[in-house]
């Protein structure tokens, strides 16, 4: 018990260590004056407050509304809607993310609020598939000994679908933060803030220092994150 | 204390239905034993009763009152309800599974637990070694022990089972009937159990209903059933030679001899020796102090080098218990090649023993 937390908490300082330790370098260390405008300790912590902000606002609003739809389209009222509503969600996932957001951009106007609406929409589509799929999977004769012993199917859901089905909904939040962290380094493109200002800026002024720092630091928080929430889930399941 | 008023289900306007016309009564106390091959409706009548599926005419009363006018929950929440080997929750604890019914009911904390230890003393699994199990990590009897448990916990006065002991083996089955029917007899809850098997529903039905495509052939006590069938059809159920089938209503404790021919280990040899040239089976059982069974001795086994009875006896492995019918204590003797069972309680003590012969007598009383 005790080696497993901290075999946890040695991993996630490692992966936090990477995230605020190879920018500090970079910052720190300029290689010339150009890095050093576009490096600034302000605009670093800035672009990465901005990155988490975009996905943890989507990811939380996905899981609100891909789990809220999961358990509609598995209730026997509404499961004539199950095939429609995940075709829909399938097909817009099959749409590029830069498309998704240029799109988007196109009705909403730039600005971060477009970028976290986008990349919600975005990722419901695995939060979505795996509540469906996971209630959908509970053993029949097990909801049937619970309706058999007077359990409501509000109890049912409760106690009994939503605990079972837990471990694949995780599953779908830790595909849905992946696609999340990777898509919020687009929100740039419509001026959505984020490490992907870094990346792209980086690349404009041709400063390998600069674009790398973005790009280390958006992959290391997309696995610190990751690796959290496969925590989350092993704790839960 | 059930009563079932011209039922009649059919799943698809057109189809032919699932039950057809059924008029049954079923009296507090009973266990009434819906019994018939696969697709002869006794499911859907026994699911009818909880309202997990509605019939489609007629009434059903539980307890005098029409159950399409009570809440199905409600409703639910007063009758046990069993089903074949799962339906426990994965996920929860053995205690857990078994509140199930007390936590919808909103018990106490202290009384559901209370509770708890109870049935699980009940159903003879030790509390403090289950309690905080998952059901994956118990054998299938103990499972199904569990959802006994589980079906008694706010102590409904109706139970439904649905071939509770049907995915066991046929010894933990023939255990666990035998268990259910101690349990029965102090609860006298009123039960209705679903079978395929004739034999189980002669061991434990104080009322047999048989049924074929949809309908009630007959519903009679087991010893009605067997010496007047009705029809062809329950003739062929229950088979020519109704004698044969009467030994699943006589019990070991009918016939037990209790005065079996004993020794200790300590005994010389000699002594077993003038036991066995007495014995009208050709065996002595050893039993320690407390009468607890702890081998036997065959005439092969004098030829064995050793001075006590101990050095030379074997392992008994004949045994059966006084709650067992005459086929369960035949069927033990047959398997181990052996004219007699020995019969033990709960606690490995010996009662005393039956043989091949005493059976044979019986069935020749009856017939």
């Amino acid at each position: 018990m005790l080696k497993k937390w901290g075999q946890r908490l040695f991993f996630s300082l490692i992966l936090l260590a990477v995230f605020i330790g190879y920018p500090w370098y970079n910052v720190m260390n300029p290689a010339d004056r150009t890095v050093a405008r576009g490096l600034t300790p302000d605009g670093v912590i800035l672009a990465a407050q901005q990155h988490i902000t975009l996905w943890g606002v989507s990811l939380a609003a996905a899981i609100v509304v891909g789990v809220g739809f999961g358990i509609l389209i598995t209730r026997p009222r509404f499961r004539f809607l199950a095939p429609i509503l995940v075709n829909i969600v399938n097909i817009g996932q099959t749409v590029p993310s830069l498309a998704v957001l240029a799109i988007f951009m196109g009705i909403l106007g730039m600005g971060f609020r477009t970028a976290v609406f986008a990349i919600f929409l975005y990722s419901i589509l695995s939060i979505l598939r795996n509540t469906y799929a996971g209630i959908m999977g509970v053993a029949p004769d097990i909801l049937e000994a619970a309706r058999g012993m007077g359990m409501s199917p509000f109890r049912i859901l409760l106690r009994i679908e939503l605990p079972l089905a837990l471990a694949v909904i995780m599953a779908g939040v830790r595909t849905a933060s992946v696609v999340n962290v990777g898509a919020a380094t687009l929100a740039t493109f419509i001026a959505g803030g984020g490490l992907g200002t870094i990346i792209v800026t980086g690349l404009a002024v041709m400063r390998d220092q600069m674009f790398l720092t973005g790009a280390v630091m958006a992959a290391s928080l997309a696995v610190l994150l990751d690796y959290l929430l496969s925590i989350v889930e092993a704790e839960v399941s | 204390m059930i009563t079932l008023e011209n039922v009649t289900k059919i799943y698809n306007p057109g189809d032919a239905p699932a039950v057809k016309d059924l008029k049954m009564e079923i009296e507090e106390g009973d266990t009434a034993v819906l019994v018939g091959p696969s697709g002869c409706g006794k499911t859907t009548t026994m699911k009818m009763i909880n309202r997990l599926i509605e019939p489609t005419e007629g009434t059903i009363y539980v307890n005098g009152e029409d159950t399409s006018k009570v809440n199905p929950i409600r409703l639910r929440l007063n009758i046990g309800y069993v089903i074949q080997e799962i339906g426990l929750f994965p996920h929860m604890s053995i205690a857990e599974n078994i509140a199930t019914v007390p936590r919808e009911l909103k018990w106490p904390k202290s009384k559901i637990q209370e509770r708890v230890e109870e049935l699980l003393h009940m159903v003879g699994l030790d509390p403090e070694i289950f309690r905080e199990r998952k059901p994956r990590d118990l054998s299938g009897g103990q499972r199904q022990r569990i959802g006994v448990a589980r079906c008694l916990a706010a102590d409904p006065p109706v139970l439904l089972m649905d071939e509770p002991f049907g995915a066991l083996d046929p010894i933990t089955r023939a255990r666990l009937q035998n268990e259910f029917l101690r349990i029965q007899e102090q609860i006298r809850k009123t039960i209705v159990f679903v079978t395929h098997d004739i034999d189980e529903a002669i061991k434990m039905g104080t009322k047999i209903a048989v049924m074929n495509e949809g309908e009630l052939v007959q519903y009679d006590t087991p010893e009605d059933l067997l010496s007047t069938p009705k029809n062809e059809f329950v003739v062929g159920m229950v088979g020519g030679n109704y004698s044969i089938k009467r030994l699943h209503l006589k019990r070991v404790n009918e016939i037990i001899d209790r005065e079996p021919p004993t020794v200790s280990a300590e005994e010389p040899v000699s002594k077993v020796k003038e036991l066995l040239e007495a014995s009208k089976v050709g065996v002595v059982m050893v039993v320690d102090g407390n009468n607890r069974l702890e081998g036997v001795v065959i005439p092969a086994d004098l030829k064995k080098s050793g001075e006590r009875v101990g050095e030379i006896m074997n392992e008994p492995k004949v045994t059966s218990d006084v709650g067992a019918t005459l086929n369960d204590a035949l069927s033990v003797m047959l398997t181990n090649g052996e004219g007699y069972a020995l019969i033990t309680d709960e606690n490995e003590r010996l009662e005393g023993y039956i043989t091949l012969n005493q059976i044979m007598e019986a069935l020749q009383d009856n017939a």
